[in-house]
């Protein structure tokens, strides 16, 4: 079985892919050195065979499902024929056929079960059709609005309610399936020669056993043998009935102990036959009145007053009707089925946390780190960091120019009590802020970190514009000078002044309350800045190869320049992602709003959103940190691919030093107990880092 | 020294009665007993303070951040009699979240009671409604901040939400490396804050700096000046009933090492040849030495017993860890070869043993003497045999015994490790267990001068007098007025130990 020449997924890829990056990441977690042969094979991969045959943007999701299918493809094909029989997806594959048509069989022989239970006829009694009809169509139809009404609440409602509505009969059948796979696998093993069988063997996580699926994937291997099953028994109960009708003279015939007109139950057989009568008319798809009444079953009457050609005329109603209402809806289903699972596998977003680091290995140029500057030939020189650079990149100037650009968002999010309408949905509950909090708070501690948020994001938005093109910024950022950027944010230390400078005279009044809601005609009446600002709106336009990066207060204090720079040249080669907008937290709600605000309002290219967080890592994680990290996932959507690198303390010069292994197991251990696949965590200089 | 009160220091797990053991009723603030909650950000080592302060190394610490999940107390009581108490908390999980709750009810007069009544509930606060219920119930504060780090935000927080609860409090900058460059701002920013801040290395603090740190709590809470000078007077009289009673088991351990015998009873018949005869020796000097061995270990045990310890390992690089007849320790400690041939002159008529000194100061280093008439080369120590082989034959039976120790080295070097084990054992800070002794930022041991024993550097006198003892002590003579003087020298050198006039020899 050749390597097809493709980039579409099949459910059984999933499988294979998540047995390959398993064992890419744990070959890296065995040898360190290994993180380096990946990252150089993986990119060569795509850049020799993967690159020239997908046509899509970097960092789309189509580009990323494409490469990431054709890097599948390749790994596989490079594995042994024999081995590849015994992958988890092979296997699985079989297995999911196993079952299919073990349902299918099992579908049928009930079908065939029901219709000759059903069809029970000793020859004294006609054979009811009203039990034919209620059990096989009415109830079969019954199924069919609960299928219709759960698909359409799985469309309505949130993916998790969904996935609940699906777990069901996944708990039922899952288990079905990974045990026929594993079978698959075991028989296979036993058919192959002795050295492939302990090549096999000796592969750590190939005969493990897991063949579960996660996310959006996870019930799809349940809808066609779910359809199948439907068919099946469809198929029984028509092939049944024809074959009894065929090999017996069957009277069929109604009753009741009610005062049932004949004429109703006419009209009744008439509205079921709807859909076939055009075709087959009254007498032969469906009864006709006189036929009706003539198959009136009364408890004295024998059988042989009635006519016999009357007693005969529903056998082709019942079939049709089962027909119309039992088999071909389920073929109907099974076409959507087919459709659906093809359409969720083409709109997979692969962006956990582990295909995460995978594809920034495919789509990051390889570095020579041999104690050079760091900028090899190749290498994108990323955009710079919007809140230092913005001032940077433009004339001197420009610190006076940011503060009315941003008057829609930033100083509201800044004044604490114009932040709750915004950040509403985020799920912390934080406690309410009062306005007289900021003088409260100035008094504690020094005023340079909490000053941070307000200019940042302030100068987040003239950034925008770079956003997209930032390749070329390189000149005028290196131009100005580390000092004003510095300036600019520690200069409006006090909360009030920031909120002095905003542009609109008639907003001065302090009163936080009253501002938040005048943020929004604002936004659209002033017209100077309602350019920068309609875009700081939308602005935040956030190309598909760049992230927004959350800094930490402590990581941001102690960072010029030279840092961003190397920040972001490391933050690439962990994601292949650029900086478009940063934002600080970690200095109270106020900040964390912030954040959040900044990644809601972002006009994300090429969804899922991608968020980078800079953390100190030498402090321990504390329930504040994974309730912000909970709340990011929250804003950012469930499959943004969320990046945490975490940095050292700085001791000396190196503002971004390297973690302990000790000080980043901790932290891995407390992520994990968030369990969010789509969350990455990374130091961001490993120690081979130290020497460049 | 007996008169002093006892002192102990149990602990108590869970919150909810730690207040029992004090008087209750309000407004008597200066005779209740002072509760201080132990306070800081996971990993800032506060469990390690209240290990150190309270001795009790059964505390668990690890270096992993968040150990500690409850409020557990351990009370210091005197007779019976809670003086004070300790409370160690979980770190802070929500600091940025309980300051803005504090700024949000200002007017509040009880932050912290008020936070704990409103979240009680919340397991997302859990742990920091654990940490305030100690202060919603009166409790001082101290603080304790890792000073070899920056300050972080989330240090500024809980400094200022400290400040809020407007209770006493104190920090701790517990720099357990020797990063101090960060250290005067972080002096600068708890001063701001705290009433009192004082540097306290919790795997380091000797018994002085335990001593110095109680009484800075005098300063923040003048109410609280009696009950504390109680708990130091206490603290102080017990550690001088420790050094008494380490000095009691010193001597003995002298005595029974300088008496033990060992012996062993032959037939004639059985002996065929000298090779047999030589094997009985062997047999016998390492019998003697075991038994010495076990003499140390056993006053080693006592001796920690004194000071509390449960917990703790020594690293193989140790001279403790070494064999007591090993060559380094006999090189590392006891008495220099002239020492202690004028300290064995004064002994005088130390038969055996002034002959051995002799010979053995003539041949030291150079040749491993036969010693005594039949002594051969086992045993040896510092050149001069162990002890003394006596044979008797009668009726054919021969006794071979060997002891009591002749070798004038000896004494001094056992002297000499027991007394480096006590130092060991008063200045090992009982927050220690959980120290990473890699890490490559730790603070060092002090650098030793000379790797030598603490007997060569007293006087000749004490010399002359701790020979004498010994000597005595060989012949099995009690109560001699050398054996007090010697119980005298080892105390003190004991109490200089304590106070750190004596370097501890901790790297030895």
């Amino acid at each position: 079985m050749a390597e097809p020449d493709t980039s579409r997924w099949r459910l059984p890829d999933l499988l294979d892919f998540d047995y390959y990056v398993d064992r890419d990441e744990q070959r890296m977690r065995q040898e360190p050195a290994e993180r380096k042969h990946l990252a150089e094979r993986d990119r060569r991969l795509y850049r020799e065979r993967i690159a020239p045959r997908v046509k899509a943007p970097e960092h789309t999701p189509a580009h990323r499902s494409a490469a990431l299918r054709r890097w599948l493809g390749i790994r596989r094909g490079s594995e042994d024929a024999s081995i590849r029989a015994l992958l988890p997806g092979s296997a699985f594959a079989r297995g999911q056929r196993l079952v299919a048509i073990a349902l299918a069989v099992l579908g049928f022989l009930g079908g065939v079960g029901v219709a000759s239970a059903l069809l029970h006829y000793e020859g004294d009694q006609p054979v009811n059709v009203s039990w034919y009809v209620f059990v096989l169509v009415i109830l079969q139809v019954l199924l069919l609005i609960a299928t219709a009404v759960a698909w359409y609440a799985r469309r309505s409602h949130t993916m998790q309610t969904a996935v609940q509505d699906f777990s069901l009969v996944g708990h039922l059948l899952k288990p079905l399936f990974g045990a026929a796979a594993r079978w698959v696998q075991h028989q296979r093993l036993a058919h192959v020669p002795p050295d492939v069988r302990e090549h096999a063997k000796a592969r750590k996580g190939l005969l493990s056993g897991h063949f579960s699926l996660y996310g959006p994937a996870a019930y799809l291997p349940m809808l066609i043998p779910a359809q199948l099953f439907g068919i099946g028994f469809n198929v029984g109960v028509i092939l049944t009935t024809v074959a009894l009708e065929w090999f017996t003279d069957m009277a069929f015939g109604w009753g009741s102990a009610l005062d049932v007109q004949p004429g109703t139950i006419h009209t009744l057989a008439h509205i079921i036959a709807l859909p076939w009568s055009w075709l087959f008319g009254d007498g032969l798809g469906v009864p006709t009145l006189e036929q009706v009444q003539g198959t009136r079953i009364s408890l004295k009457d024998p059988l042989f007053i009635m006519d016999a050609e009357h007693l005969r005329s529903w056998r082709w109603f019942l079939v049709l009707a089962v027909f119309t209402y039992g088999l071909l809806p389920r073929l109907v289903l099974l076409g959507l089925s087919l459709l659906t699972v093809r359409r969720t596998l083409a709109a997979l977003p692969f962006t956990h946390q582990r295909t995460q680091a995978l594809y920034a290995r495919m789509i990051t140029p390889q570095l020579e780190t041999a104690g050079g500057t760091g900028h090899g030939p190749e290498m994108p020189i990323p955009g710079p960091l919007s809140p230092m650079s913005g001032p940077r990149a433009a004339p001197r100037a420009q610190p006076v120019s940011p503060a009315p650009a941003p008057p829609a968002k930033p100083p509201a999010a800044q004044q604490p009590s114009a932040v709750p309408d915004e950040a509403a949905p985020t799920p912390p509950k934080p406690a309410p802020r009062p306005a007289a909090k900021p003088p409260a708070r100035k008094s504690g501690s020094a005023p340079a970190a909490k000053a941070a948020p307000a200019p940042k994001p302030a100068a987040a938005e003239p950034r925008a514009e770079h956003g997209g093109t930032a390749k070329a910024d390189k000149a005028p950022a290196a131009a100005g000078g580390a000092s004003a950027p510095r300036e600019q944010a520690k200069a409006p230390s006090q909360p009030s002044p920031a909120a002095k400078r905003t542009p609109e005279p008639s907003k001065t009044p302090p009163l936080a309350a009253k501002r938040a809601p005048t943020t929004e005609p604002a936004l659209r009446s002033a017209p100077p800045p309602a350019a920068a600002a309609a875009k700081a709106k939308g602005a935040l336009t956030i190309a598909p190869d760049a992230c927004l990066l959350l800094m930490h207060v402590d990581v941001a204090d102690v960072l010029d320049d030279s840092d961003h720079e190397r920040l972001q040249r490391l933050l690439h080669g962990h994601s292949g992602w650029r900086v478009a907008g940063s934002a600080t937290f970690g200095g109270g709600s106020t900040m964390a709003k912030q954040a959040l605000t900044m990644i809601k309002a972002a006009d994300w290219q090429a969804p899922p959103p991608r968020v980078a967080l800079l953390s100190d890592g030498s402090q321990p994680p504390i329930t504040e940190t994974l309730r912000f990290l909970r709340a990011v996932r929250a804003a950012a959507g469930e499959h943004a691919q969320l990046l945490l690198v975490l940095v050292g303390d700085p001791d000396g010069d190196d503002p971004l030093p390297p973690l302990s292994p000790f000080e980043f197991q901790d932290w891995q251990s407390k992520l994990e107990q968030l369990g969010d696949p789509y969350l990455r965590l990374e130091m961001l200089a490993g120690p081979a880092e130290e020497t460049d | 020294m007996a008169s002093a009160g006892r002192v102990r220091m149990p602990r108590r797990q869970g919150s909810s009665d730690y207040q029992a053991a004090a008087p209750q009723s309000v407004g008597e603030a200066a005779d209740r007993v002072p509760v201080l909650a132990i306070m800081g950000h996971p990993n800032a080592g506060k469990s390690s303070v209240v290990a150190t302060l309270t001795e009790n190394d059964r505390i668990a610490i690890d270096k992993r951040a968040g150990t500690t999940t409850t409020t557990d107390e351990y009370p210091v009581i005197i007779d019976g009699r809670p003086v004070m108490m300790f409370v160690d908390t979980p770190g802070f999980q929500n600091p940025s979240d309980i300051l803005e709750w504090f700024q949000a009810h200002a007017d509040e007069p009880d932050l912290a009671g008020a936070f704990v009544a409103a979240h009680g509930d919340d397991p997302m606060f859990s742990h920091d409604c654990a940490l305030l219920r100690p202060v919603a119930e009166g409790a001082g504060i101290i603080l304790v901040v890792d000073g070899s780090k920056r300050i972080k935000e989330k240090d500024r927080t809980e400094m200022e939400l400290l400040r809020l609860t407007a209770r006493p409090r104190m920090a701790i900058l517990n720099n357990l490396s020797n990063i101090s460059k960060h250290m005067p701002a972080w002096q600068d920013a708890l001063n701001k804050s705290f009433n009192s801040v004082r540097e306290f290395n919790a795997h380091r603090a000797t018994y002085a700096e335990r001593l110095a740190l109680l009484g800075a709590l005098k300063a923040i809470d003048q109410r609280w000046e009696p009950m504390l000078d109680e708990t130091i007077r206490a603290f102080r009289d017990d550690w001088s009933r420790r050094i008494e009673a380490s000095a009691d088991t010193i001597i003995q351990l002298m005595k029974d090492a300088l008496t033990k015998r060992v012996t062993r009873i032959v037939k004639v018949d059985d002996i065929k040849s000298d090779d047999q005869r030589e094997a009985i020796q062997r047999q016998l000097t390492e019998a003697l030495q075991q038994a010495l061995r076990q003499l140390e270990v056993e006053a080693q045990q006592d001796i920690r017993g004194h000071f509390r310890h449960n917990v703790w390992d020594l690293p193989a690089t140790s001279l403790l860890a070494k064999d007591l007849f090993s060559e380094e320790v006999e090189e590392a400690l006891g008495l220099r070869q002239r020492q202690l041939a004028m300290a064995g002159a004064a002994a005088g008529a130390v038969s055996g043993g002034a002959i051995d000194l002799g010979l053995g100061g003539l041949a030291f280093g150079t040749v491993a003497l036969i010693g005594g008439v039949v002594g051969g080369a086992l045993g040896v120590l510092g050149g001069a045999a162990l002890a003394k082989l006596d044979i008797q034959r009668t009726l054919g039976v021969e006794r071979f015994s060997l002891g009591p120790v002749t070798n004038s080295r000896f004494p001094f070097v056992l002297l000499d490790r027991v007394i480096l084990y006590a130092a060991r054992a008063m200045n090992w800070a009982h927050g220690r267990q959980a120290a990473d002794e890699q890490a490559p930022n730790r603070v060092p041991d002090k650098e030793l001068g000379r790797k030598r024993g603490f007997t060569e550097s007293l006087t000749p006198d004490d010399h002359r007098t701790l020979a004498k003892f010994f000597a005595a002590a060989r012949k099995g003579k009690e109560d001699t007025p050398h054996e007090e003087q010697s119980r005298e020298i080892i105390i003190n050198i004991l109490r200089g130990l304590s106070t750190s006039d004596l370097d501890a020899r901790i790297g030895l």
